[in-house]
């Protein structure tokens, strides 16, 4: 397997053995030797092998080892003769991204910020086994997982005009209760609304800088206003959904599939059961929407209260939402012509151009919004899609920085360190809930999200829109 | 100390190892739970009998661990230990006991969304057995 560099951003991996297309990773030489050492570009080559699929396996700039697929892998397959594969999206289905920006400035929450930190983390339920202030029967989880955000927005969550404003309006229109189990429905029922833990966060933060003024401004952000970006997925449901299909692809793989690995069971796209499994996905997936819709309500909720302020005073207004875990059927010109595929976009995001029918009016001349989250100590950045992601990755980009230190390293490294002074004499408050979850998520435990942001602008599958710097965090 | 926590990037796994399978199974779900709490906290004070079904021996290992951890994910039940009563190739039975999980004696270390396959097959050493398995966190 040989590594060939193309350019400053662009790796590649010649088609050879069982692969049916090469594949092509985005990276830099700073970013890509941490990678060599870890098995990610064999599982890359591996989802070359997979039936079906279109022009290259892509790995974004924040490639990191995953099982099965790599995290920060994007591909595509034919809807009529490839595959629909559970660990090309992942357990938590639909982990994803929201981010509000309100009219506060930095003057207005800079006495409040710890106050602020810990009411958040005591009215928003984080960290294992917390379960929701929602209570809903079998049929109410029903109709959210059939409504997504608009289930939440109806039920007095946020805005009415929010759904404008979120990937797919916040609904995926193939979701079908039918095809969930007992079981994960008896594991998200009492999770709605509720963060959980890892790498799942909320981040109050400042718009620092600005690099595309116009783009920013239809985006609804400036520099010095308050935001708050939310990271979490569909919780129980979405793990238990991925764990029943992959138990059974596994058990039932389509005959002449050789797998290299048995995470990377899969279903053709076309068949009852892949059917039934993009069914299931997209009930979870709606989940994750109507989750997060709740959650940025319950943060802004906390802000009025702390700071004894008004709906008008605080003025949030959701930039975007987007999905990092996901698989869609989407329309891409391939080197085959314009077809239909089915696009596995595990730890990516979309990056669609401007133009783009999925864009609402006021997004339309600047591209779709795309939201990076960093660690706690860094940055977080806006991007917009373009024309370029939707030539060469289907419409995608990175997510995130992308861990470099597993959790075991991290604990290992941060011993004898005060990681929540360290961050507070640098103006970020940080409150996590679980016992181990300050020295996991250390900044140094992440690659550099500026290098992984550029590598993502220099090569024009995204563009740089602004930074956003964290000053209180809080971990599930 | 019959299994060992190693190390993944984004994840987490245990090394598990044992003279023979119904002792590696055994470990392999004492390690599972001390990822999530200390085990030497929880009581034994419920018992089940669990049937579980495989394609083979390592598909049997995942498939009860996956079991014991709905026990907990979706019915909050804590487990202390899990003793092999039976097994063979394509099916095993397993008596377990634990507890209720209760916030205000349990600390969770770890939530784990999932069992994986990533860790590959059940392997013979010169001492017994021995398997990897790679949980989703």
């Amino acid at each position: 397997m040989e590594l060939l560099q193309i350019d400053d951003y662009r790796w590649e991996i010649k088609k050879a053995g069982a692969m049916n297309v090469p594949a092509r990773i985005y990276s830099s030489t700073a970013l890509i030797e941490a990678v060599k050492q870890e098995e990610a570009f064999k599982q890359l080559v591996n989802v070359a092998q997979l039936p079906g699929i279109v022009d290259a396996a892509l790995a974004m700039p924040d490639i990191h080892w995953g099982y099965g697929f790599p995290i920060g892998g994007v591909a595509a397959f034919d809807c009529d003769t490839g595959i629909i594969s559970p660990g090309g999206v992942g357990y938590d289905i639909n982990c994803g991204v929201r981010l509000s920006c309100t009219k506060l400035t930095r003057k207005d929450v800079e006495g409040s910020l710890e106050t602020l930190a810990v009411a958040m983390q005591k009215q928003i339920p984080s960290g294992v086994g917390q379960k929701g202030a929602i209570r809903l029967t079998n049929s109410e989880l029903k109709k959210v997982m059939k409504q997504g955000s608009q289930w939440a927005i109806n039920q007095g969550y946020g805005d009415a005009s929010d759904g404008t404003r979120i990937e797919d309006g916040g609904c995926m229109p193939n979701a079908d209760p039918d095809a969930v189990s007992q079981r994960a429905m008896e594991r998200g029922r009492p999770q709605l609304g509720t963060l959980g833990s890892g790498n799942h966060f909320i981040e109050i933060g400042l718009v620092e800088n600005v690099f595309d003024p116009a783009a920013a401004d239809a985006f609804g952000i400036a520099e010095g206003f308050v935001t708050v970006l939310l990271h979490t997925g569909s919780r129980g449901l979405g793990h238990q959904v991925c764990d029943d299909f992959l138990s059974s692809m596994t058990r039932r793989q389509p005959k002449g599939i050789r797998l290299p690995d048995r995470q990377l069971a899969c279903a053709m796209f076309r068949s009852p059961e892949g059917e039934q499994y993009f069914h299931a996905m997209a009930c979870a997936a709606n989940f994750a929407w109507a989750n997060r819709q709740v959650l940025m309500h319950m943060a802004m909720d906390v802000f009025m209260d702390v700071l004894g302020i008004s709906p008008r005073d605080l003025g949030a207004r959701l930039v975007y939402d987007v999905c990092h875990n996901i698989a869609k059927t989407e329309h891409h010109e391939t080197a085959g012509g314009r077809r239909m595929v089915c696009v596995h976009r595990k730890g990516a995001t979309r990056s669609f151009a401007p133009g783009s029918s999925q864009l609402c009016d006021q997004y339309k001349a600047a591209g779709q919004p795309v939201l990076i989250p960093g660690d706690m100590g860094t940055a977080s950045y806006v991007l917009a899609g373009t024309e370029n992601a939707m030539k060469e990755t289907f419409g995608s980009t990175c997510h995130g920085a992308g861990r470099v230190l597993s959790r075991k390293a991290a604990v290992k490294a941060s011993r004898g360190r005060r990681l929540r002074e360290e961050l507070e004499s640098r103006g970020i408050f940080v409150r996590a809930t679980g016992k181990q979850t300050m020295a996991e998520e250390m900044p140094e435990a992440y690659k550099d999200v500026a290098e992984v942001v550029r590598v993502a602008h220099g090569s024009g599958i995204s563009r740089k829109v602004a930074k956003l710097r964290p000053i209180a965090v809080i971990k599930g | 100390m019959p299994f060992e926590v190693i190390d993944h990037t984004a994840d987490m796994g245990i090394r598990v190892w044992g003279p023979d399978l119904p002792s590696l199974f055994t470990e392999a779900a004492r390690g599972m739970f001390e990822q999530i709490t200390d085990v030497k906290r929880i009581t034994a004070s419920r018992t089940r009998t669990l049937v579980i079904e495989g394609t083979d021996e390592t598909d049997l290992l995942i498939n009860m661990l996956r079991e014991l951890l709905y026990l907990f994910t979706g019915k909050g039940l804590l487990v202390k230990s899990a003793a092999i009563q039976s097994i063979s190739g394509a099916a095993l039975t397993l008596r377990i006991a634990g507890e209720k999980y209760d916030p205000e004696r349990h600390a969770i270390r770890n939530e784990i969304k999932a069992v994986t396959y990533a860790g590959g097959d059940i392997r013979k050493t010169p001492e017994g057995l021995e398997a990897i398995i790679i949980f989703d966190i």
